[in-house]
């Protein structure tokens, strides 16, 4: 029986909602803590005409369909609207504490959590029995890069988040710094309106199509079965799949080569365009689709880079100086304003310094059992720490996950096999993923290995799909959220084992006397 | 012509059998030992059985033919790789 009652939840994201109903729903009492006045995390607010990077359907609850008329590549505005329908219908809206930040969390006597809550100015404390941390990867701090004669610059140096209204670069020479979908949205905003736009990059990326070739949708081609049996191997195989990788190995090979050959004739990577430049990435393509910058850029992107409304610069930024910035190749670029495009930092500073230090961060972040759990640290899991194509899907998946472990109905294996588990994790990413500082919680197109593994975790088929052609699915369809459909069904229906929701059930929005919560039958506690 | 799609589709229905008797292992390895376990449970791996083998077969010659091709032109740039003693496309760094 858990003795987990009371759960703090941070983050009023996509992750923080879909956990807080799914927990809920299993009978705990949840709080969420947001520091803005709206819930929708990254949809909340965003750079100017930002959006999906996907189609709808593959950013959607599974129990919570886009409502029809929802267009693809949905505007973040109307993703807001989303989760706040959302919210709404699972009765998750009255849990949530906004502007309320978590300035602190720090080990109870006993296996619980005291949160430190900061609101309107007034600090005050909070004790749970368990916490789950649903800020995402990063914070909300500008991944900056300090420059040398930045603060002799005369015009306008800003974050791409900080790009609300493309109106302030009118008539500017603006340069944009990166090669993200970020860096892609500023540079054709500013091609719009500016005089000049110039996109500074270290790297070219393969980009992610909409449409292979311009007529099938590239989740046919990525998210299948198949695809994901010739993505380099999971860190936890099948039989199949070793046998692909070694022996079948030059087929492999060719395949990925072939995927660049359509790409390449796709967006004309190797018509150099007015700039000269060949927009042909280095790494190959199996190798650099795990990398910081993956993407699916707007189809005008490259016509952009190619007729001249954006020029590409391969180098680096040197320095600033009153006029513009010194690059790496030696040209001076004029420029008024100048756009960062370099992703956000993580901040982990509100843990008390002993949880940082048993939770083990990294360089390239941190790692966790089944990208949830800290093999070293009782009562505490991270949800939405997991970067995949159909993140929402992924993190449904992980707040059922967890609710089977906080139920005792998923039994966890011991500590060490924990360990032995993350540490083979970290040696397949580090060998397989080029280094970024979120690469622990890459998973991107090994999505589907990951939620294999939770579904088989919580005793249930990884086969999602039905009907007579399904062995033939399973192979070549794509799979997205309304796979899994059935499975939150049966769960909210209780088939599975879990409590049902108790619509009675209010939020506390006090603290409370309660049994001290761990992880139910954790070897290393019992 | 013939011979070779023939060829491709015997290599194909052979690995599909294989490969049809591993997922109907597996599934008895996991199922079989749980209580309750009927014959009947057995008809869902075959059925997925028999539509591997078909695949399989279906596929076999274009599986066939573009490993072989894959094999001539990893090799041949293999070769090319070490001839050059330059560091090889797939070398990644650290």
């Amino acid at each position: 029986m858990s003795t987990v009652r009371r759960i703090g939840i941070i983050g009023a994201g996509v992750a923080g909602l879909t956990t807080a109903k799914t927990l809920v729903a299993c009978g705990h009492d949840c709080t969420i803590f947001e520091r803005g006045t709206r819930l929708g995390g990254v949809w909340a607010a965003g750079y100017s005409n930002f959006g999906l990077q996907v189609q709808r359907e593959l950013y959607e609850f599974p129990d919570f369909p886009h409502a029809p008329e929802t267009p693809d590549f949905t505007p973040g505005e109307q993703v807001q609207q989303y989760l706040e329908r959302y919210a709404r219908h699972f009765g998750v809206w009255p849990r949530i504490r906004f502007a309320t930040r978590v300035s602190g969390l720090r080990r109870d006597e006993g296996t619980g959590w005291v949160l430190t809550l900061e609101s309107a100015g007034a600090f005050r404390e909070e004790r749970f029995d368990f916490v789950v941390v649903c800020t995402g990867l990063f914070s909300n701090r500008p991944h900056l890069p300090a420059f040398p004669g930045e603060g002799e610059f005369q015009g306008e140096l800003m974050h791409v988040s900080s790009l609300a209204d493309r109106s302030r670069l009118a008539g500017k020479r603006v340069a944009v710094v990166g090669f993200g979908k970020s860096a892609s949205d500023a540079a054709l905003e500013a091609a719009a309106v500016a005089a000049q736009t110039t996109l500074i990059f270290r790297d070219v990326h393969w980009p992610v199509p909409t449409r292979l070739l311009g007529l099938l949708p590239f989740k046919w081609a990525m998210l299948n079965r198949l695809s994901s049996a010739l993505l380099p191997p999971y860190y936890r195989p099948s039989r199949l799949e070793r046998i692909l990788h070694s022996l079948g190995y030059p087929l492999v090979w060719l395949w990925w080569r072939m995927v660049e050959g359509l790409l390449v004739l796709q967006f004309d990577l190797h018509s150099r365009g007015r700039s000269r430049l060949s927009l042909v990435p280095r790494l190959p393509i199996e190798f650099d689709a795990f990398g910081e910058a993956v993407m699916l850029p707007r189809p005008e992107f490259y016509r952009a880079l190619r007729d001249g409304r954006v020029e590409p610069l391969q180098t680096e930024i040197d320095s600033f100086d009153a006029n513009g910035v010194n690059l790496k190749n030696g040209r001076h670029l004029e420029a008024d304003v100048v756009v960062l495009a370099t992703g956000w930092e993580s901040d982990h500073s509100w843990l008390d310094p002993a949880t940082q230090t048993a939770l083990g961060f990294e360089d390239d972040g941190l790692y966790l059992y089944r990208q949830m759990l800290p093999a070293d640290v009782d009562g505490l899991a991270f949800i939405g720490y997991a970067s995949t194509i159909a993140s929402v899907l992924t993190y449904n998946l992980q707040a059922y996950w967890l609710a089977h472990v906080l139920d005792g109905a998923l039994r966890l294996p011991s500590r060490g096999d924990m360990r032995a588990d993350v540490a083979a994790q970290k040696r397949w990413k580090r060998k397989c993923m080029p280094f970024s500082r979120g690469r622990a919680a890459r998973l991107l197109l090994h999505m589907q290995h990951y939620h294999d593994d939770l579904m088989k975790d919580m005793g249930l088929s990884p086969l999602r799909k039905r009907g007579p052609f399904a062995p033939f699915k399973e192979a070549f369809a794509p799979y997205q959220p309304s796979d899994y459909r059935n499975a939150i069904s049966c769960d909210e229906a209780g088939e599975l084992g879990l409590p049902k929701a108790d619509p009675g059930a209010t939020p506390s929005t006090t603290g409370g006397s309660v049994e001290v919560g761990r992880f139910p039958d954790h070897p290393a506690k019992a | 012509m013939d011979a070779a799609l023939w060829t491709g589709t015997m290599v194909g229905a052979c690995l599909g059998l294989l490969h049809a008797v591993g997922l109907v292992v597996r599934f008895l390895r996991m199922k079989g030992a749980q209580p309750g376990f009927s014959l009947g449970v057995l008809l869902t791996p075959l059925y997925y059985a028999l539509w591997t083998i078909a695949l399989w077969a279906l596929f076999g010659a274009y599986v066939l033919y573009l490993w072989l091709l894959g094999c001539v032109l990893y090799g041949l740039r293999q070769l090319r790789a070490v001839a050059l003693r330059a560091p090889s496309a797939d070398k990644r760094p650290s």
